[in-house]
């Protein structure tokens, strides 16, 4: 067992990676989702609402396999880690624009008025005025989800990215010591999420020192 | 890239087993979660200091815990605790523990926003405790229970697919084998999502019908 925290140190690094470059997927495509969404074309408004309502309704796992041998296709390269970040990332994405749109709505609406009566562009209401207020008032519902997101990334073990999980199930088929190395992996995971919840709290603070 | 729909056609009925077996295992694990959901809000709620730490401590574990983490663990581990647990039933502890966790949370929450002026008068009025809860506290807390109810219970069904990496013989698990004897996955994949799209607006529209019902007395009330 001496050999077993290093490498499922290496998955926990393998994970934490996997994890942040889902939520920059997420987080990207989900403003551009919510942009959609409440945009003035029927035609947008309803794309967005079918993406949020597939996302939500079917399985993680069946997306990560619909992108992981959809990516081919396309004539992309089927590099799995690749695969969970953009399925894991776009999946995350329509919870994020939903987040959004509930942020968004609560902006009140003099803010959009203001704006727009001293002839700001509707590009630079939405990135100076609307954005960063749903993004500020949002942030305890966006940590949720990173947590969330956090918990979905050993998905990828399903297409063999050698995360935290994946790692352990590696070493319990080698060592057959399944309970010391599943109460490892839960405790590292305990950790990472522990982590971004004081990371968050840490950021609200800063924020509301900064805000009005 | 040309969609050919022979690898469906051919395997379809194992695909509608498949199916089968997710909705079944869907609805167990979801009774199953409902009662460790109760047992756990009463515990926090009204139950002697260490029962209520000890829910917490599970709760909060549950929460920071991925899911297929804990698939795994009831996987390798019950069966070494010398009960005779198949894939199954493993699976159907995992998914009820961590449901349950949630749905506590869910009851929790729209209990605790009930305002306490509420009870208390009930109680000066000389209600007994039982009529409190099922004349004053239930009718108003169920209302705001059912969205996050609703999202926790396609949440649940969703993640059966999980189990098929416990090799249970979900719609996934289905779907994987009739991958590997037609190799269609971008295909079949397709069919499976579209399947779980479907049932997943089935539960949806019918946690609307139910909000709508029970929050009927509020109108009524205006």
């Amino acid at each position: 067992m001496a050999g077993a925290l290093p490498e499922l140190v290496a998955g926990a690094v393998a994970t934490i990676l996997l994890t942040l470059a889902a939520a920059v997927v997420s987080v990207g495509v989900g403003i551009l989702v919510v942009a959609l969404r409440l945009s003035g074309h029927a035609i947008a408004r309803a794309l967005a609402r079918v993406y949020i309502s597939f996302m939500r309704g079917t399985p993680a796992l069946v997306q990560l396999f619909l992108v992981f041998f959809g990516l081919p296709a396309l004539g992309l390269g089927g590099h799995p880690f690749w695969a969970a970040t953009a399925a894991i990332g776009l999946n995350s994405a329509a919870y994020v624009a939903e987040i959004l749109r509930g942020a968004i709505g609560a902006v009140p609406a003099g803010q959009r008025e203001a704006a727009a009566s001293i002839g700001l562009s509707p590009a630079r209401i939405w990135r100076r005025v609307l954005l960063p207020q749903a993004l500020a008032a949002s942030l305890p519902a966006l940590t949720n989800e990173a947590t969330l997101l956090l918990k979905t990334t050993p998905l990828a073990s399903a297409v063999a990215v050698t995360e935290l999980t994946f790692s352990g199930q590696m070493m319990i088929a080698r060592t057959y010591q399944a309970g010391r190395i599943l109460a490892l992996v839960s405790l590292l995971y305990l950790l990472l999420s522990f982590a971004i919840t004081r990371a968050s709290a840490a950021l609200e603070r800063r924020l509301a020192v900064a805000g009005p | 890239m040309t969609i050919d729909i022979s690898p469906i056609t051919d395997h379809w009925q194992d695909l509608v087993a498949g199916f089968r077996l997710t909705l079944w295992l869907s609805a167990l694990a979801w009774l199953l979660a409902s009662v460790i959901g109760i047992g756990l809000a009463a515990a926090r709620l009204c139950g002697p200091r260490l029962v209520r730490q000890l829910a917490r401590g599970f709760v909060d574990v549950m929460r920071g815990l991925p899911s297929l983490v804990l698939i795994l663990a009831c996987f390798y581990l019950l069966p070494a605790t010398g009960l005779r647990l198949g894939p199954v039933q493993s699976g159907l502890a995992a998914l009820a523990l961590y449901y349950g966790a949630y749905i506590s949370e869910a009851m929790r929450g729209a209990l605790a926003a009930l305002p306490p002026g509420q009870i208390e008068a009930a109680t000066a009025a000389g209600l007994p405790p039982v009529t409190i809860l099922r004349r004053i506290i239930l009718p108003q807390a169920i209302g705001p229970m059912i969205p996050p109810l609703a999202g926790l219970t396609i949440g649940l069904f969703k993640e059966t697919a999980l189990l098929s990496t416990i090799s249970v013989h979900e719609f996934v698990f289905a779907g994987k084998e009739a991958i590997s004897d037609s190799y269609a996955p971008f295909e079949i994949y397709a069919v499976i999502a579209l399947g779980y799209w479907a049932a997943a607006g089935v539960i949806a529209g019918a946690a609307g019908w139910i909000e709508a019902r029970v929050n009927r007395y509020r109108r009524r009330a205006a």
